[in-house]
């Protein structure tokens, strides 16, 4: 045994799984052939986005045939199912039947967006495994640990930067994944916007619609619109892409990548998990000369720009919190001038008590700020007061550069 | 329906109050309770919200008034948010609100923790089935304000199968996605929509291409969600048991919010009927109305894709604010009017009233014809006019 001195510490790299959806059998083989360890099976009635258009389907077989397929080509290969919608009562049924045949099929693992579907899932399947994916919330340290509680993994929201995912993976003992590759979902409703203007089609017809979009207060981007029976979806005019951060994404110590291929091509399906397998396994077979490889295939496949999003940072919520006045006093707001007549009078109406003799404080919105000492107070009336009292108006001498909605304080 | 609405526990008449104010006008015209935000982790950051010291004066109002008080904590946190959050936690528990209305696991597991406040969950989680409904109650909370993509029979549903209290919007504006998941604006704006800073990209207009030709298919405000009002809908929501009735509109007026409680206070107490309650609504300001999905949960009418403005028939001049010895009224003028103009007075307890001002004066006692807004003038008193009552100009 070595002298201490002599021992160096080698950290562990977890190969990080590469997870992507498929819907149909193709796209299962093409998806295993490519690199995926981790097939996310769909069908478009319990699915909310897979693209497979199987509505009017009345069975789930299709489901057991991918599984069967997958497992054919690959024994060791990991599937789960998506029930990501946001279930109603009428879709109860629905997913009883698909639940059956999960269990037939041997396919324990259900990724859900709705968590409280656990409870329903495990009436039909007690041993169910679940994956967590909200699309949104789920963002702090706390709520993930609490649906560590039901969820083996919890699939993170595209708005979390490395800095937050890196403090929840060193600090939560569970199995993370995030989006790495693919469209950005930046809206989901229930309402078909698309079918509804087209003459009020009918929201239960199973036709689906895909546009673009331009919203007319920012016209230089192209958002994708997606309609079907289960509402509608606005994707950003970007793609995610963290094919540039690879050795980060290693290095966070995540269970798994996630491709997102759905409503693409099957070549966008290929290229891309070629691509990201290809960068990770030779991150980590040597990350002193790893050199990225593989930007320019995926940026000549893509249909729209490729960009990381929040990935590297998110100030969503830095600069405009201090939108009201107020905000950032940190005394108590004595009251807000309501009327001001020049040269003559300020009326206040009071928060809490204003006593004649006192030193305050008054800050316009434009942030302007005057010090007085109170020596003259009356009640709105015009009476001499020593004191006014919570809700009450009160009069003070005009003051130079104070408007409505100033403070005192 | 009469003998419905007396054999039924009335439901508690839930009103915003984006201030003190509001508060008070919200009580004053019928409200049971009240739900109003701190000033963080709400999602209406340009509200004026209430301080700590504001919270603590709101609730004890209340209690005076053996009314409640619901604090908002809806935000989705980040790690940076949830370091501030137990100590505003501690400070709520000291002041005791009614409960907390909370769409983050991570803020409920606080939240249970370090309070003994009832904790509700907001629209902003989508809840729309019973399963989920547990999964909540398991995480400790006692009250579920639902989606407000159900329906009526599914919301009955929640609350019979979960055992948990139902609580459901019952007016207002409303978002065009399931509430929580729409992130438009943080792509767009740079704004957090579910931190409160949704620029409300959902009411723009917006070209719809075709993928293949890029041809401009239509161009339309695809996404505008109309205004709720179920005021129609009163009996069927106390026939199905649901607890409490919440009216939207934090940021909205004095006029809007004295009005919507008004009439819906009336409908629960019988001494109106939704048809008159409605034609009152009908005159503020609104995007056009729909019932949502209350009574069709695959309604396809709940956009108002031709959005020329917004339709109203009143608009609101001001609030009163002070009354001495029955002769002259106070007013604090939000929009401009004259000593010829007929106006209105809502007053909390008595109908609306015509009058013609006759005279208007300023703080410094001087009489004028014609004021502006962000004034405080003096007019003549109108009977049965009190603190609080409603000025308004009706342009129909």
């Amino acid at each position: 045994m070595p002298p201490a001195r002599y021992l160096l510490y080698v950290k562990t790299m977890v190969k990080p799984l590469l997870s992507t959806f498929c819907a149909c059998t193709e796209w299962a083989e093409a998806a295993i052939k490519a690199g995926a360890d981790h097939l996310i099976l769909e069908d478009s009635k319990c699915s909310i986005r897979s693209y497979s258009h199987d509505f009017n389907t009345p069975d789930f077989k299709n489901v057991s045939k991918m599984a069967e397929k997958a497992r054919a080509i690959n024994p060791e290969i990991l599937l789960s199912f998506n029930i990501d919608i946001l279930a109603h009562q009428y879709h109860i049924e629905t997913i009883q039947q698909l639940l059956i045949t999960l269990k037939e099929s041997n396919i324990q693992t259900i990724r859900l967006q709705d968590p409280g579907l656990v409870f329903l899932v495990r009436t039909i399947i007690p041993d169910a495994v679940f994956h967590l994916s909200t699309e949104t919330g789920n963002l702090n340290r706390q709520s993930i640990l609490f649906h560590t509680a039901q969820f083996q993994r919890q699939c993170l929201s595209n708005e979390l930067p490395i800095k937050e995912l890196r403090d929840i993976s060193s600090s939560i003992n569970t199995e993370l994944e995030i989006q790495v590759h693919g469209p950005i979902l930046i809206q989901y409703s229930k309402r078909r916007f698309m079918s509804h203007y087209l003459n009020n089609k009918d929201t239960q017809s199973s036709v689906c619609i895909r546009k673009k979009a331009v919203d007319h207060e920012f016209k230089n981007r192209t958002f994708q619109f997606y309609d079907n029976p289960h509402g509608h979806f606005m994707f950003l005019h970007v793609d995610r892409c963290l094919i540039r951060h690879v050795p980060e994404l290693v290095e966070l110590d995540l269970t798994s990548l996630l491709i997102d291929a759905r409503g693409e091509s099957i070549q966008y399906l290929t290229q891309t998990l070629m691509s990201y397998r290809n960068e990770r396994n030779d991150y980590m077979s040597n990350p002193e000369s790893y050199q990225l490889k593989n930007q320019v295939s995926l940026d000549e496949i893509s249909p729209r720009p490729l960009k990381a999003g929040f990935f590297k940072i998110n100030n969503t919520d830095k600069d405009w919190r201090n939108l009201h006045p107020t905000r950032s006093i940190p005394h108590e707001i004595i009251g807000t001038v309501i009327d001001v007549v020049k040269n003559n009078w300020l009326t206040i109406e009071l928060n809490t008590d204003l006593k004649i003799g006192e030193n305050y404080t008054l800050l316009s919105p434009e942030r302007k700020q005057r010090n007085v000492q109170l020596d003259c107070l009356l009640d709105a009336w015009g009476k001499p007061i020593q004191k006014g009292k919570e809700h009450q108006l009160v009069k003070i001498k005009w003051v130079k550069g104070i408007v409505p909605q100033s403070i005192i304080f | 329906m009469k003998k419905t609405l007396e054999h039924r526990n009335i439901p508690e008449l839930l009103a915003p109050a984006g201030n003190s104010e509001k508060l008070r006008i919200a009580l004053a015209y019928g409200a049971d309770a009240v739900y109003l935000a701190g000033k963080q982790f709400g999602l209406r950051k340009s509200a004026e919200n209430f301080s700590n010291i504001d919270i603590e004066k709101a609730v004890k109002y209340a209690n005076l008034k053996g009314k409640k008080v619901y604090v908002v904590l809806n935000g989705f946190l980040h790690a940076s948010d949830m370091a501030q959050l137990p100590q505003f936690l501690d400070v709520l528990e000291s002041i005791q609100p009614h409960g907390l209305i909370i769409s983050d696991f991570g803020v409920m597991s606080l939240a249970k923790s370090r309070t003994t406040i009832p904790l509700h969950v907001s629209t902003q989680a989508s809840v729309t089935n019973e399963f989920t409904a547990q999964y909540w109650k398991e995480a400790g909370a006692s009250r579920i304000i639902v989606a407000r993509e159900l329906s009526i029979p599914e919301c009955e549903h929640i609350k019979k199968q979960s055992g948990i209290e139902v609580e459901v919007f019952i007016h207002g504006a409303m978002c065009a996605s399931y509430s929580g998941k729409c992130v438009i604006s943080n792509y767009t704006a740079g704004r957090d929509s579910n931190r409160g800073g949704c620029i409300q990209s959902c009411r723009h207009t917006f070209d719809v291409v075709d993928t293949d030709t890029e041809n401009i298919d239509y161009s339309t405000h695809i996404m505008n969600a109309k205004d709720l009002n179920t005021i129609s809908l009163i009996p069927k929501l106390i026939e199905a048991g649901i607890d409490s009735l919440k009216i939207e509109g934090r940021m909205k007026s004095n006029m809007y919010l004295a009005n919507t409680v008004t009439q819906y206070r009336n409908v629960l107490d019988n001494h109106v009927s939704p048809q008159e309650g409605d034609a009152a609504l009908q005159q503020v300001s609104n995007r056009s109305f729909t019932p949502a999905f209350f009574e069709n949960t695959q309604n396809n009418q709940t956009i108002n894709t031709d959005f020329n403005g917004y339709n109203k028939s009143v608009s609101f001049i001001g609030t009163v604010k002070a009354i001495k010895d029955k002769k002259i009224m106070l007013v604090n003028v939000k929009s401009d009017f004259s000593i010829t103009d007929t106006l209105e007075l809502q007053s909390p307890k008595g109908r609306i009233q015509k009058f013609v001002p006759t005279s208007i004066q300023n703080m410094n006692e001087e009489f004028i014809h014609h004021t502006k807004g962000h004034k405080l003038v003096q007019i003549p008193f109108v009977d049965a006019a009190s603190t609080l009552s409603i000025i308004r100009k009706n342009h129909g």
